[in-house]
């Protein structure tokens, strides 16, 4: 391929031009959910077919309802379905599809997946298995890091239950300290250890949800940043090595060490600081000898403004839509055009952020109740609109949230010209966002929100750990009381159809409010 | 008509202060009578206008004039209400009475807080156990969790055995008070 450099135009749209590779026809998208919907998406814009893959329980769902084709895998678990190599390697066969992408999570990380799919002759949207194995290894990826001048966190080698190297790097680094997965993310395989006693039975678990998670129980570690802030830039690079970042996200406010609510610009940076993270995102990325889209995290002490090298991930990360927000670029079609051979038609100068874009991640688990996951059908969905939202669901009314697959549901993003405007069209959006059927996390989020740190802008990982008010209802006595009111009166109200409220006798027409000295609720 | 609705009881948010209400009424206004018979002094009323276009949603309008939006919906014996952005679970008491779907109530008993797989059982019958102490790990959404003790007490049944797909709120491990503890 000729290694054509973007002309001056500074127009931001690639384009298939004359020269370029044929376009690819048709897409399988291998994943579920909002991702699944959010690709499906981009990939009709752009006049490809996605073809959906669907487990038993996800028969109907948005993802395959969105897609031109479909392709049923029969199963209810990941292990059958969405993360079965075999099987999606058969149904892009069986439908044409030229090429594959996997969305987060599931195969997306997976070296072995990107080689099947280039032994079965199709195109894997994202970066080779080479540079995924380097870097999904974050003991490796330390290495590439390090080579690239970027500062890291000091950690230990892999490491076993007893081990005597444990011991040394506590002594050397002290406590508490990080057990981590080598092969981790979305904080699985992850532990903190407070107290010696705990090493060795932290090493043993995080290995076990690991060895489940990732098929890899290897753990390390790593020396303890007390609250840090989590700063990471996304990077977009091609073929030929052409490298840019597209600025970063603040994913600081993250609940068992998952990101709930992300924004970008960070309110942490300063325009020198933020140039050099962006400079050193690309070194990594360039290191690594990555193509595609990747995102590069730091831990950044925002004390001292030093920021260290944390992973890199080599996919498009849930978040990404706060980036396309003030960028104006659909990263999902940079990714198909990436990996159908075209050179990135943007340089460095091209991307400038515009305005500011945050992200609320809406969970079905309770927030009052350690996050446990909340099942159920959503007899209620009615998301919000207006100026400056974006939804990515992967739901839709009627349908069920089960125990097999993650629970994130959706993401709610708004876009304001300032930050203040975008924090407050998000805080009416969540207000107005109803969903019954299961509980979620929106009560947490909108307590986030309104919180003075969080307005602030200066807050870190320990957020919620240091407002324990957030995760505690603060319903004002007013609502209760309006509330418990609407109860008694619903609860007279002729049966809902959508469920199973036992059968009620009487008509709609007639009020239940006739009988004299109404009924008694506690 | 006289439809009982049975006792609803606040079951969510948690520690949402319960209050008791009843009901009238007057002139196109539903009167919520409100802390009957819980503190001295008359009770506290609430007067809303409330315009449902459809089951399951609608509109209340309070005496000031603000307006809030709600929608409900039955889950089995739950009702679910959404109001301003807020969800409160209210539940008959026929069931409450009978069970264990909140969880903590029923002593002696540990019960699966979510959905999951039991990843592996850490004791047996007979066996003493301390507060806090691991019984056995359950995996939900690839998470693993450890569940203890809620206090010192010996097995008495064990009800799940390893790789078990478990709904919340599933009997895990029934336990009996520790006499030689307590001695």
């Amino acid at each position: 391929m000729a290694s054509d450099t973007p002309d001056d135009s500074g127009n931001s749209k690639p384009s298939n031009e004359a020269g370029h590779p044929p376009m690819f026809t048709k897409v399988l998208v291998a994943n579920r959910g909002e991702i699944a919907v959010r690709i499906n998406r981009t990939l009709c814009a752009m006049g490809i077919a996605p073809v959906a893959i669907y487990s038993t329980p996800d028969s109907g769902a948005p993802h395959a309802a969105t897609a031109e084709y479909s392709v049923a895998l029969p199963g209810n678990t990941a292990e059958d379905t969405y993360l079965d190599i075999a099987r999606i390697i058969q149904a892009a066969l069986d439908t044409e599809a030229e090429a594959i992408h996997p969305g987060y999570g599931f195969l997306s990380e997976n070296p072995n997946f990107a080689r099947a799919c280039q032994d079965a002759g199709i195109t894997f949207i994202g970066p080779s298995p080479e540079s995924m194995e380097a870097l999904g290894d974050k003991l490796r990826s330390k290495t590439i890091a390090q080579a690239a001048g970027v500062p890291v966190v000091p950690s230990s080698r892999v490491c076993m239950p007893g081990d005597e190297e444990t011991r040394e790097f506590v002594d050397k680094w002290g406590l508490p300290v990080m057990v981590k997965a080598a092969a981790g993310g979305g904080g699985r395989g992850m532990r903190l250890v407070h107290d010696r006693n705990g090493l060795d039975t932290a090493l043993e678990s995080a290995g076990r949800e690991a060895q489940a998670a990732f098929g890899d129980g290897r753990v390390f570690l790593e020396r303890y940043v007390a609250n840090p802030r989590h700063v990471e830039v996304q990077v977009l690079s091609d073929a030929d090595g052409h490298t840019i970042h597209l600025g970063e996200r603040e994913c600081s406010i993250q609940r068992r060490h998952q990101k709930i609510i992300e924004e970008t610009p960070s309110p942490a940076l300063t325009p020198d600081l933020r140039r050099r993270m962006g400079e050193a995102a690309v070194a990594v990325a360039r290191g690594a000898g990555y193509v595609n889209a990747g995102t590069v995290e730091f831990l950044l002490d925002p004390r001292g403004g030093e920021f260290y090298f944390l992973e890199m991930n080599a996919r498009l990360q849930v978040e990404h839509p706060v980036t396309e927000e003030v960028v104006g670029i659909d990263m999902v079609e940079c990714q198909v055009r990436i990996a159908a051979g075209e050179p990135l038609a943007l340089r460095q100068a091209d991307i400038q952020p515009r305005g500011h874009a945050i992200e609320a991640r809406i969970y079905a688990e309770d927030p009052y109740d350690n996050f446990v996951p909340s099942t159920g059908k959503l007899l209620r969905w009615q998301p919000p609109g207006g100026p400056g939202l974006r939804l990515d669901s992967g739901t839709a009314q009627g349908h069920e949230v089960s125990i097999y697959y993650d629970p994130m549901l959706a993401k709610l993003v708004a876009w304001g010209p300032d930050r203040n405007s975008s924090l407050r069209r998000l805080e009416v959006a969540l207000s107005q966002f109803q969903v019954l059927g299961v509980v979620t996390n929106i009560p947490l989020l909108r307590s986030a929100l309104a919180h003075p740190q969080f307005r602030s802008g200066d807050y870190d990982t320990g957020f919620l750990e240091w407002n324990p008010a957030v995760t505690t209802p603060s319903t004002p006595q007013e609502t209760l009381m309006v509330a418990r009111a609407l109860a008694a009166w619903a609860a007279a109200q002729p049966s809902v159809p959508s469920s199973s409220q036992p059968a009620e006798e009487g008509s709609a027409h007639s009020s239940p409010w006739q009988s004299a000295g109404g009924q008694r609720l506690p | 008509m006289n439809r009982s609705t049975g006792r609803l009881h606040l079951i969510y948010p948690p520690a949402a202060e319960a209050l008791t209400c009843r009901m009238a009424e007057d002139d196109g206004h539903l009167i919520f009578y409100l802390d009957e018979g819980q503190y001295d002094g008359p009770p506290q009323t609430l007067a809303l206008q409330i315009e449902a276009a459809q089951t399951g949603e609608g509109l209340c309008r309070t005496q000031s004039g603000h307006t809030h939006s709600f929608a409900w919906a039955w889950v089995s014996l739950q009702l679910h209400l959404w109001l301003g952005g807020d969800l409160f679970i209210f539940q008959r008491e026929e069931i409450r009475r009978r069970g264990n779907s909140t969880g903590t109530e029923i002593s002696g008993d540990i019960l699966a807080p979510m959905p999951g797989a039991v990843l592996e059982v850490l004791v047996a019958e007979g066996d003493r156990v301390e507060r806090n102490q691991t019984v056995l790990l359950m995996e939900s959404m690839k998470m693993e969790l450890a569940i203890t003790a809620p206090g010192n007490a010996i097995v008495r049944q064990v009800n799940v055995r390893t790789g078990q797909q478990v709904e919340r709120g599933t009997r895990l491990v029934e336990l009996a008070p520790d006499d030689q503890a307590s001695g």
